[in-house]
């Protein structure tokens, strides 16, 4: 049990057993699997895609062999996905626009998911005045709108992926505070937690070590639904029309498709980052929901 | 007893499987018993035992995963199994009824007590809603509430009260047969007697059957005529409640009465070692030899049938019947069931540990902005309203009363888990300031507190190895040996110290163990000071017997202080040195164990005394049924606070309050000025009338 007898390759090997037992326990739920599936995919994407993408996004044009620029084209062996109004290949497109999904989604979930928790934790184990302030700002969150204070933001701002990551970060996090809080609430109040500081355990111990872990699902499950708003926000900014101008990301093909008005003929077009967006969020959700059963002792006997 | 030919309830041959991830578990095996009209018949055992499974097989309530393999339940001839799920639910109710086990909680908040019960009433008969009050009325009657609180809503009830409300609503319909599922358990033992009280009553009023589901004996022993007692899913011993538990010819039955604690009669109380089996297959052998100290090759074999006992309404499952008398005698020596008796002096007390004088705890009632403005003075709840006792080491103080009496919340202002309001206490001779200004870790390492709750005491997240060995990374104590710490302190409560039991969480544990890693973390940096919150009020019989065992062990080896609080007189009587009983935020009476328990001085500790129940159904027990409910604490009368329910109180009790050692002599004291056993009749009768004049106003 000492720490020190144990070296650090041996606490390595340890740490990586656990992960893949982790990894194993999450594959036995075939949900969940097929999100890891898919999460992975798009981990790739988001890495290799603009690598592997057989033209530039937005400086190349798809040509025909007569040097005329291909506009609108159904999928062909030549372009798998067709081609934009404006002569862009969507393949290309959809596995470069993969990468600001994947940065703004991943961070912008965890983000929020961390942020709130904290503040949630925090909030509702010390309760009084650290609750009241904590809760106050959380309300002054609640009461600004997203959409248009993002946009306001972005007006002044030129947009780019890090600034709008944390523009979502910072009018995300109210709502697994909130949630967390309550849970926090009903934890604390709890013999186990009582028993702990009776036997001398100090804020922190009982706060990070007694609360925490026993709230933890609530968290997991808001980040990943943190992840699924952050792509979703990401989205509908781009859509808007404030996204990062110099990157194309899926938001942004919806943004161009919409205004191209072909948003009814070009399905190809549409599809694509569509798909894209509903697949990631949905498996993201998938996991979070098996990751709870493997958190939670009592579920996984069951 | 009606004598109509059929019984009411026939259960034949009843085998309940539940279907679970890891395999079957074989609830009951072949449970069969019959209920006549009009009787009150009790269903015994531990907990899986499979009682409750019986119940809810009757009830059509069984969970989703739990079938019925075989056998018959018929009611009135009828095979209720046979019948659809409509058919099903008009027998329920109407013919049924159902006081559930959490009664308390079963009512509806938002709706009125008596429009719950009309509820019922309508939605089987086709009344008016006059006539469904007149009859809601009647009800609160007869289950002894003021028929003019129909209209209060359940909050404004008390726990005993909000349980005659079920009661009541039970009766609605006038059933044949009521099944009543742990009815008093969570209950303090005066309202637990008064609620006997009134089942006893109803039974002799209204001519319905009763089947009580419990594992107390002794409220089965009160209250039915005959009973079945369940071990392993299947029926032990059956027949007249006389019968069956004066003369027990079963080991289980025995080892369960045995290890029932009493205030009064000889002897420890003596447990059955060991647990319950596994019913992850039908039972092969009887479902008791593991723990039957009279197993034999037989035993082994086949689980005996139950066979009729010659000229007695008595059945036994034993293959050892004939010898039934020679394991009596036998079965009240521990060693028969491999028990090391300890000896039985009294180690000798050692300096004192904690010492409180005029300890108080006031809780102020949040007030409105306006009257904060105001400056009017805020009002408290007294708590805690200057208790003065002090623990010594090895010493066992046991402290008794009502819930609701302060009792927990002295427990957790002396381990400074609340700031006391007033008055003093010093630990190991400093006072609380000390340890308060920069001394807490050194307090938190030598007093130890454990809670009521074994279920939600222990971290559901940490295994049983994080769980004991917190305490020690808390206070850097012996950090260098864990491991060793760990497996000592397992072995001290008598826990396995396997790897695979210290990788366990406290799900896979069960009740009695989860309560011994608790005492484990509590013990584990080696305390001198240990406070128990109704630590056994959760726990099987068997499993409490050990615990208080193990409580008296600590306390004598260990040269441990402990306080013990309970409404438990029973095992109070059984582990303490001292006895402290506690009312409204007082300690009434104090004194050694013995001479609180058989000569009390205080008439509320003498009614406490006679509410708990008797094992032995021959014994005629004198109730002293109390009047009414503990006042409010925030409006104490002046005065003895139990003034008002107390048969002797004179204008005097009612104008100055006795100081706590008003009576007795050093070693034992009550706050009284007419102490039981030197009450003359003449203060007794003028405390009659005063009585009935208070009941006029």
């Amino acid at each position: 049990m000492s720490a020190e007898s144990v070296s650090l390759g041996e606490r390595i090997a340890d740490r990586t057993d656990r992960v893949w037992s982790h990894l194993r326990f999450l594959a036995r739920d075939r949900l969940a699997l097929a999100g890891l599936i898919t999460l992975a995919v798009f981990v790739l994407l988001g890495l290799f895609g603009p690598t592997i993408a057989p033209h530039h996004p937005i400086e190349d044009y798809v040509r025909t062999t007569q040097g005329d620029i291909v506009r609108l084209a159904p999928p062909s062996a030549d372009t798998p996905l067709g081609t934009t109004e404006y002569g862009k290949d969507v393949l290309s497109q959809f596995l470069a626009g993969a990468q600001p999904t994947l940065i703004v989604g991943l961070l912008g979930g965890v983000g929020t998911g961390a942020l709130g928790f904290l503040v949630g934790l925090v909030s509702g184990y010390f309760g009084g005045w650290v609750d009241e302030v904590l809760m106050r700002l959380t309300d002054l969150t609640f009461s600004l709108p997203f959409m248009p204070m993002a946009l306001l933001l972005l007006t002044f701002i030129t947009p780019n992926v890090w600034l709008i990551t944390a523009i979502i970060v910072l009018f995300l996090w109210k709502m697994p505070a909130r949630v967390v809080r309550s849970e926090v609430l009903s934890t604390r109040e709890r013999t186990f937690v009582k028993s702990a500081r009776a036997s001398g355990a100090g804020h922190l111990r009982t706060m990070f070590l007694h609360v925490a872990p026993n709230v933890l699902p609530i968290g997991f499950l808001y980040t990943a639904y943190g992840v699924a708003w952050a792509i979703a926000a990401q989205a509908s900014l781009a859509f808007l029309g404030f996204g990062d101008p110099t990157t194309t990301s899926w938001g942004r093909m919806l943004r161009m498709v919409f205004e191209s008005g072909t948003i009814r003929i070009a399905w190809w077009w549409v599809l694509p980052p569509a798909i894209g967006i509903a697949a990631v969020t949905t498996s993201v959700f998938f996991i979070g929901r098996a990751y709870e059963e493997l958190i939670n002792p009592e579920i996984q006997n069951q | 007893m009606t004598d109509t030919d059929q019984p009411l309830l026939e259960v034949d041959d009843l085998r309940v499987r539940y279907s679970t991830s890891e395999g079957s578990v074989y609830a009951t095996n072949g449970v069969s018993f019959s209920i006549d009209n009009g009787v009150n018949y009790g269903l015994a055992g531990e907990s899986g035992s499979g009682k409750s499974t019986a119940a809810e097989a009757v009830l059509g309530l069984l969970p989703e995963n739990g079938t019925i393999d075989s056998g018959e339940i018929r009611f009135k001839g009828q095979n209720l199994l046979d019948l659809s799920a409509a058919e099903r639910r008009d027998v329920l109710w109407e013919e049924i009824a159902y006081i559930p086990q959490s009664a308390m909680d079963s009512l509806d908040p938002v709706m009125t007590t008596g429009g719950q019960i009309r509820q019922a009433i309508k939605k089987h008969r086709n009344v008016s809603r006059t006539k469904a009050q007149e009859r809601v009325r009647e009800l609160f009657d007869i289950v002894g509430l003021d028929p003019e609180r129909t209209g209060d809503y359940p909050h404004e009830f008390s726990g005993g009260m909000r349980q005659r409300v079920t009661i009541a609503m039970a009766l609605a319909l006038e059933p044949d047969l009521i099944i009543a599922d742990e009815p008093t358990t969570g209950l303090d033992a005066i309202v637990q007697d008064k609620i006997l009280d009134t089942i006893l009553d109803i039974q002799e009023r209204i001519d319905s059957s009763l089947l009580l589901i419990t594992h107390e004996i002794g409220v089965i022993a009160e209250t039915c005529e005959e009973l079945s007692l369940l071990y392993g899913g299947k029926v032990m011993e059956q027949g007249s409640v006389d019968n069956v538990l004066i003369n027990p010819t079963n080991p289980y039955t025995m080892g369960l009465k045995n290890s029932f604690p009493e205030i009064e009669g000889g002897g420890d109380p003596v447990s059955i070692p060991g647990s319950p089996p596994n019913l992850s297959q039908e039972p092969s052998a009887c479902a008791f030899t593991e723990r039957c100290p009279f197993a034999t090759q037989e035993c082994e074999q086949s689980h005996p049938d139950l066979a009729d006992l010659p000229n007695r309404n008595h059945r036994s499952a034993c293959h050892h019947v004939e010898r039934a008398a020679q394991m009596r005698r036998d079965a009240a020596q521990p060693d028969t069931w491999g028990i090391d008796v300890e000896d039985g002096e009294e180690s000798e007390t050692g300096e004192v540990v904690l010492e409180t004088n005029d300890l108080q705890k006031w809780y102020e009632q949040s007030q409105s902005i306006v009257s904060k403005f105001r400056g009017e003075t805020p009002t408290y709840v007294r708590a805690v309203d200057g208790v003065s006792l002090s623990v010594s080491r090895s010493e066992i103080l046991g402290i008794a009363g009502e819930s609701g009496c302060g009792k927990s919340t002295l427990g957790e202002t002396m381990a400074l888990l609340s700031q006391p309001t007033g008055g003093e206490f010093t630990f190991d001779d400093k006072p609380y300031e000390y340890y308060q200004n920069g001394n807490m870790k050194e307090f938190r390492r030598k007093l130890q507190i454990i809670f009521q709750d074994p279920f939600d005491s222990l971290n559901p997240r940490q295994t049983v190895r994080k769980l004991v060995g917190e305490p020690l990374t808390i206070h850097d104590y012996r950090t260098d040996e864990r491991a060793t710490a760990i497996t000592e302190t397992l072995e001290t409560v008598g826990l396995p110290t396997t790897p695979a039991f210290l990788d366990q969480y406290p799900h896979e544990l069960s009740g009695g163990q989860r309560q011994r890693v608790a005492i484990a973390r509590a013990l584990v940096v080696d305390p001198d000071f240990l406070i128990c919150d109704e630590p056994a009020s959760m726990l099987d019989v068997s499993l409490k017997v050990n615990l208080l065992n193990l409580l008296r062990r600590l306390a004598d080896t260990e040269d441990i202080a402990i306080v013990y609080i309970s409404h438990d007189l029973a095992s109070l009587v059984e582990v303490s040195d001292r006895l402290a009983i506690m009312y409204l935020g007082r300690m009434v009476e104090t004194g050694a164990v013995d001479r609180v328990a058989r000569r009390p001085k205080h008439p509320y500790t003498n009614s406490l005394l006679s509410a708990a129940p008797e094992k032995d159904p021959s014994v005629e027990r004198t109730r002293v049924l109390l009047d009414g409910e503990p006042p409010n604490p925030v409006d104490l009368p002046s005065g003895c606070v139990f003034a008002p329910r107390c048969p002797k109180a004179t204008a005097e009790c009612r104008s100055e309050e006795p100081a706590p050692d008003a009576a007795g002599d050093e070693g034992h004291t009550a706050a009284c000025y007419f102490p039981e056993d030197e009450g003359n009749p003449i203060v007794r009768e003028a405390g009659q009338n005063r009585e009935n004049e208070s009941v006029g106003d």
